[in-house]
C-alpha cells in the first residue's frame, strides 16, 4: 500500500481541564482532497495547529508524519519548507503590502538571498527578485487578480483576500495544502470559482486538507472525509458513505445545512 | 526617493557654521537611520538607541586615546563590537512583547550611562575622553562634511536595498502578521535579531563619526534623555521609510538651531510640533510630504513590486 502523505497518529491534547483532541488519527493520501467536517468546538482548527506545530511537543501526544518522518522535530517556521502550507480562518494577509508582495512572501521558503546579498543588491539577489516577481505574476493570474497586483491587499474585498491567501500559500510550492474554512464568508459565486481553483491546485500535484462548513463543497470536491465531533473521530470514508452515516446524520440533525 | 538624495548632496558653502551643522546632520541622520531599521522595519520599541551610539563613540576613542590605534581601526572595532553587544542583548528579548522590549532598552540606556560615568579608568569618567585623533588625511571642515555623509550615504543605500528586497519584506510581513509571516517560513526571531543587530551597528558607526569629529566625548553625551528623543524625533520623521531617517535628523540638528532665537521657549514650541505632527501626520512627516507631493509629482517606483 502506498504510504500516505500525511499520518495523524493517535493525536491527544487538553486545554485546562477541556480534552480537545482524544487519541485522533487519520490519514490523508498524495494528490486526494481530504474533507474535515464537525460541529463548532469538534477540535478541527486545534488538530490543525497541531500539525502546523504550534504546540510544545510536551504539551500533545501521538506524532505527525509527513511522507514518513515525524514533523514534531520542525519548528513551526520549519513547516514552509517542510511542504506544509496553510490558510486561516480569519484572513491573514498582508495588509500594507501590495498582492504581488503578499505572494512573494509565500516564496520567501524558495529564495535564498541573506541580508548581505540584500544589502549590496548583488546579482543572486536581483535574479532571484526577478524570477520571483514574474512567478508571483503568474499565480496571481491564476486567481484573478493579474490587474490588482499593485494594490494594496487591505483595499480588496473580503473574496479576492482569501483567495490571495491561497496564492500565497501556493507560491511556496507545498506537498500539503491545508485550508481552514476557505469559503468562509463567500458567497455561492464565488464557492464555485473556489472549487475550480481547488480542483486546478490537485491537477499541480499538491494534496489538499480542507476544513469546512459548506457541505456543497466539501460534499463536491472531496475524496475522503474525515467527521469529528468532541475531538474524536467519528468517521472517516467517502463523501457518499459519510451522507449516510447514521452518527453523521444524528450530529447534524436538526441543523439547516442538508448533507444529502 | 533615492535619487533626490544623492542629488541634494554635498558640496557648497564654506562657512563655517554651516558645514559644522551639516555634518552634525549626517551623523544624526546615519544615528536615526538605525532606529528606523528597528523600530520602523523590525517592529521593536528600542529605548535604548543612545546607549549603542555611545558605545560606538566609547569603543573607538579607548582604541584611539589608550591603545593610540587609528580612526580606522576604531571603525572596525566600534562596528564589531557594538553588534556583538546588540546581538547578545537581541537574542533573549526579541521575544518580549512591546512594553517590556522598550523597558529593558531603556534600562540599557541608564545602564550606558552609569558605566560611563563609573568606569574611570576605562571611560574617563563623568569628563570623559579627550584629545581623539581626527581621521588621518582629513583637514579640512569640508573635507569631514564630505566623508561623514559619504558614510551616511553608503549605509542609506544599503538599507534602501535591504528594505525593498526579500529582507525588507520578510520584516514587513513579521510586523504586519507574525502568524502569516511564520507560516510562509519566515524564521521571526531571526529576523527581529538581524534588524535590531544592524540598527545599532548604524548607531555605533554614527558614534564612532561623532568621536572622531568631535574629538571629546563624555556621558553627558550619550544620556538616557537622548534615547528618548531619538525615538521621538524617528517618529516625528517617519520611522517607516528611509527618508524619514534625514527628515527626523533636520528636526533634531536644525530646529533647536532656529528656535535658538525664542530662548526658553524653545522646549515649548518643540514639544507642540511634536504633539502637533503626532495628531496630523501620524506616519510621519515624510510620509505626509510624500503623499502631499504625490499629487504633483509622480515617484519613481523604486525596483521592487
Amino acid at each position: 500500500m502506498v504510504e500516505p502523505l500525511l499520518s495523524v497518529k493517535e493525536v491527544s491534547i487538553s486545554f485546562g481541564g477541556i480534552k480537545a483532541i482524544q487519541n485522533l488519527s487519520f490519514d490523508v493520501s498524495s494528490n486526494k482532497i481530504k474533507g474535515v467536517i464537525g460541529p463548532n468546538g469538534a477540535g478541527k482548527t486545534t488538530i490543525i495547529n497541531v500539525i502546523m506545530g504550534r504546540f510544545a511537543r510536551d504539551q500533545y501526544k501521538g506524532n505527525v508524519f509527513l511522507t514518513g518522518s515525524s514533523l514534531s522535530r520542525l519548528k513551526s517556521y520549519e513547516r514552509a519548507s517542510g511542504g506544509i502550507a496553510q490558510t486561516f480562518q480569519l484572513v491573514k494577509i498582508f495588509p500594507n503590502m501590495t498582492a504581488i508582495e503578499n505572494v512573494m512572501i509565500g516564496a520567501h521558503c524558495r529564495m535564498s538571498s541573506n541580508i548581505m546579498d540584500n544589502a549590496i543588491r548583488n546579482s543572486k539577489t536581483r535574479k532571484e527578485e526577478e524570477i520571483f516577481f514574474n512567478e508571483a505574476l503568474i499565480y496571481l493570474e491564476d486567481i484573478g487578480l493579474r490587474e490588482k497586483a499593485f494594490f494594496l491587499a487591505r483595499n480588496l474585498p473580503y473574496g479576492s483576500q482569501k483567495l490571495l491567501e491561497i496564492a500565497r500559500a501556493i507560491a511556496s510550492k507545498p506537498k500539503l495544502l491545508i485550508l481552514d474554512e476557505p469559503a468562509g464568508g463567500m458567497n455561492t459565486l464565488e464557492v464555485q470559482k473556489l472549487k475550480d481553483l481547488l480542483r486546478k491546485i490537485q491537477g499541480k500535484g499538491i494534496t489538499l486538507l480542507i476544513v469546512e462548513h459548506n457541505m456543497d463543497l466539501i460534499m463536491d470536491i472531496t475524496d475522503e472525509i474525515l467527521v469529528m465531533n468532541f475531538g474524536e473521530k467519528v468517521t472517516d470514508g467517502r463523501p457518499e458513505d459519510i451522507q449516510k452515516n447514521e452518527e453523521v446524520i444524528k450530529i447534524y440533525l436538526g441543523e439547516e445545512t442538508d448533507i444529502a | 526617493m533615492f535619487s533626490i538624495f544623492i542629488g541634494i548632496f554635498p558640496f557648497i558653502t564654506q562657512n563655517k557654521y554651516y558645514l559644522s551643522v551639516g555634518t552634525f546632520l549626517g551623523i544624526n541622520t546615519l544615528l536615526i537611520l538605525g532606529l528606523v531599521m528597528i523600530m520602523g522595519f523590525g517592529g521593536l520599541p528600542s529605548l535604548g538607541h543612545g546607549a549603542f551610539y555611545g558605545f560606538g563613540a566609547y569603543v573607538t576613542s579607548i582604541l584611539n586615546t589608550k591603545l593610540e590605534l587609528s580612526p580606522l581601526i576604531g571603525l572596525v572595532g566600534a562596528l564589531l563590537l557594538t553588534g556583538i553587544v546588540a546581538l547578545i542583548i537581541a537574542i533573549p528579548t526579541v521575544k518580549l512583547k512591546g512594553h517590556y522590549l522598550a523597558l529593558v532598552t531603556l534600562g540599557l540606556s541608564f545602564i550606558f550611562y552609569t558605566l560611563g560615568v563609573e568606569c574611570e579608568l576605562l571611560t574617563g569618567g563623568i569628563d570623559g575622553i579627550t584629545r581623539i585623533q581626527r581621521f588621518p588625511f582629513v583637514t579640512t571642515d569640508r573635507g569631514y562634511f564630505l566623508i561623514i555623509w559619504l558614510v551616511t550615504l553608503f549605509f542609506l543605500l544599503l538599507s534602501f536595498h535591504i528594505v525593498n528586497s526579500r529582507m525588507g519584506r520578510a520584516l514587513n510581513a513579521t510586523r504586519e502578521e507574525e502568524i502569516a509571516a511564520t507560516v510562509s517560513g519566515i524564521n521571526v526571531q531571526s529576523y527581529k535579531v538581524q534588524a535590531f543587530v544592524l540598527g545599532c551597528v548604524y548607531a555605533g558607526i554614527a558614534g564612532w563619526q561623532y568621536a572622531h569629529y568631535v574629538t571629546f566625548i563624555s556621558p553627558h553625551c550619550f544620556t538616557p534623555h537622548l534615547s528618548v528623543v531619538l525615538v521621538a524625533v524617528g517618529m516625528l520623521g517617519g520611522v517607516r521609510n528611509i527618508g524619514g531617517a534625514l527628515v527626523g535628523a533636520l528636526v533634531m540638528t536644525l530646529i533647536p538651531e532656529f528656535l535658538r532665537a525664542f530662548g526658553d521657549f524653545e522646549i515649548l514650541i518643540f514639544g507642540i510640533m511634536i504633539v502637533l505632527v503626532a495628531m496630523y501626520m501620524p506616519e510621519g512627516i515624510t510620509k505626509f510630504i510624500i503623499q502631499g507631493l504625490g499629487k504633483f509629482i509622480k515617484f519613481k517606483k523604486p525596483y521592487r513590486a
